[in-house]
């Protein structure tokens, strides 16, 4: 086992993890001071605009730097541990904030982004996972960064998509729902990338597409738990309320696939866990 | 009251489970499978061509039997993901949810490939297609194909051609054809995990190389695995022989759904939702 001061690179995160929450919070305070009414009139408000995305592209940039100099040090990808897939996610889930504001300049939705980064930076940083440079065999292939990076993506969208619904329980006036759709699209898109080639790369690995693993159980769950809110959407049905519910609901079962899943007595014969 | 017919017919399965126990899976093994599924699509699109009108395919088709179908298939995941227990997937109530799910995408398939007009010939339904189906064959391929899936375990001893084979169930059957280790390799990082492990074997005299994540694919539907190995002992290895007659058609169903996810991601949701709020 390793003890903390043998983890190379990986004590440097805590300047990285802190300059980038830094400046994704300064990026959000921006855009949150910006009047979205007067964007187009007031210069102002441009600039504050601009700046926004400025600081929230800068915490993107040292995020990736981070992973990709953690990348060289560790000699493997960092995507195999509780800890490392934090990072991922912490990268995204900026990613998907930056991506939301220019695409629909939805003032509040690098705040969310900022605390939903800032939660798994800090979790990173006070308790860091034991990082070793070890890479068990069935995690060696090509199917294993498509994987687990897909995942992470589609994560942060739906954690994107799980704050608008909380923003959604209490507030009627913006259009929560339209936006929280499309982040929903998006993430169930990567959410099917990540199911599909998991099958895949389990039917090479251990000669099965679906064993109803835990894991693979609860990714079911999540997956399908998405596909009746989309239909749901589809379809007309349900209230505003309910909706936000759902995804609410639906974010509880994606944490569950992701993490909660290895606190289960029956994840203990899980082919998953890899970390223990 | 369709709903309570639903109830009822998943009481009836709860019922036939408690007293027959789980399904009854090998019994259904080909040709019988297949005949079913034959017979199961054609009673579908029969009733979608000439009684579109009736109370059954009406419900069929009612949001109310889609958001049952997905809700019902839901909650049978959230029972397994909770409890662990996986034989859940071979009782007869889970079997009738995913039966039902699989009448339902079909129904839904019939009426929706194309855009609903008045001369018949609307527009073809990419998106919709490509979703729909890919998660029918996928799933149809999973539920049809059980009973002619199997999995073998057997060891494979250096320098001896070996045909013995053991079911999950720990019964014994023969290999057509027989196994020989000619040489076992491994890899282990300095604190002595396994960071590889090769296996070179002949089987029925053509050498074969296997390591995790690399099968041998012996014949159409069967695939040879390297699972195990002895730290102690490379004399010997742990092979499983995997039949999957119908995973062709599951992988269709994967690339299928991976294509209606692209077209999910580029185009996202239709626009009606947008003009609704």
């Amino acid at each position: 086992m390793l003890r903390r001061n043998d983890m190379g690179f990986w004590n440097s995160f805590i300047w990285f993890g802190i300059s980038a929450v830094i400046l994704s919070l300064i990026g959000a305070v921006l855009s949150v001071c910006t009047n979205e009414h007067l964007a187009g009139l007031s210069q102002a408000n441009r600039r504050r605009r601009a700046l926004a995305v400025f600081f929230a592209s800068s915490a993107l940039v040292v995020m990736a730097t981070f992973i990709v100099l953690l990348w060289i040090d560790l000699e493997r990808p960092p995507l195999r541990t509780m800890g490392e897939t934090r990072l991922w996610y912490s990268f995204f889930a900026l990613f998907a904030g930056l991506f939301t504001y220019l695409r629909w300049r939805y003032r509040w939705i690098l705040s969310f982004s900022t605390v939903l980064a800032t939660v798994f930076i800090m979790i990173n940083i006070f308790r860091p996972e034991i990082h070793d440079q070890t890479l068990m065999p069935a995690l060696q292939s090509p199917w294993f960064i498509p994987h687990v990076t897909v995942y992470m993506f589609s994560y942060s969208f739906l954690g994107c998509a799980f704050l608008l619904a909380l923003a959604g329980l209490f507030s009627s006036k913006d259009n929560v729902m339209s936006a929280a759709d499309t982040l929903v699209y998006i993430g169930m898109a990567f959410l099917t990338f990540g199911m599909l080639s998991g099958a895949l790369w389990a039917k090479e690995a251990w000669g099965h597409y679906w064993n109803w693993d835990p894991k693979e159980t609860w990714a079911l769950v999540t997956w399908l738990a998405y596909m009746l809110y989309i239909h749901l959407r589809l379809l007309g049905s349900g209230s505003r309320k309910a909706l936000c519910l759902l995804l609410i609901f639906c974010f509880i079962c994606l944490q569950m696939c992701w993490w909660g899943v290895n606190y289960l007595p029956t994840a203990q014969d899980s082919v998953h866990i890899y970390n223990r | 009251m369709p709903y309570i017919i639903l109830i009822i017919c998943l009481a009836a399965f709860s019922a036939i489970q408690l007293m027959v126990g789980n399904l009854p899976v090998r019994f259904f093994a080909f040709p019988l499978n297949l005949i079913l599924a034959l017979i199961w699509a054609f009673g579908i699109v029969t009733l979608w061509r000439s009684k579109r009108k009736s109370a059954f395919v009406r419900f069929m088709l009612s949001k109310g039997a889609t958001l049952c179908a997905v809700s019902l298939f839901l909650v049978f995941c959230l029972i397994i993901g909770i409890t662990g227990v996986r034989t859940i997937t071979q009782s007869w109530p889970f079997a009738f949810v995913l039966l039902y799910f699989q009448s339902v995408l079909l129904f839904v398939i019939l009426r929706g490939w194309r855009t609903p007009s008045a001369t018949g010939s609307g527009e073809i339904r990419w998106r919709f297609i490509l979703n729909h189906c890919g998660i029918l064959l996928a799933v149809s391929a999973a539920f049809w194909g059980a009973p002619d899936s199997e999995t073998l375990r057997i060891r494979a001893i250096r320098d001896v051609p070996v045909n013995e084979a053991y079911r999950m169930d720990g019964s014994m059957t023969m290999l057509d054809y027989r196994i020989e280790l000619k040489d076992f390799r491994m890899d282990v990082y300095e604190n002595g995990t396994p960071l590889m492990y090769e296996a070179s074997l002949l089987i029925d005299g053509v050498p074969a190389d296997l390591r995790v994540n690399k099968p041998y694919s012996r014949s159409v539907g069967e695939d040879i695995y390297l699972t195990g190995y002895n730290a102690d002992d490379s004399s010997a290895c742990i092979l499983q022989v995997v039949r999957e007659p119908w995973k062709y058609a599951a992988v269709a169903g994967i690339v299928m759904m991976l294509t209606g996810a692209l077209l999910l991601f580029v185009a996202g949701p239709r626009k009606r939702y947008v003009e609704e709020e």
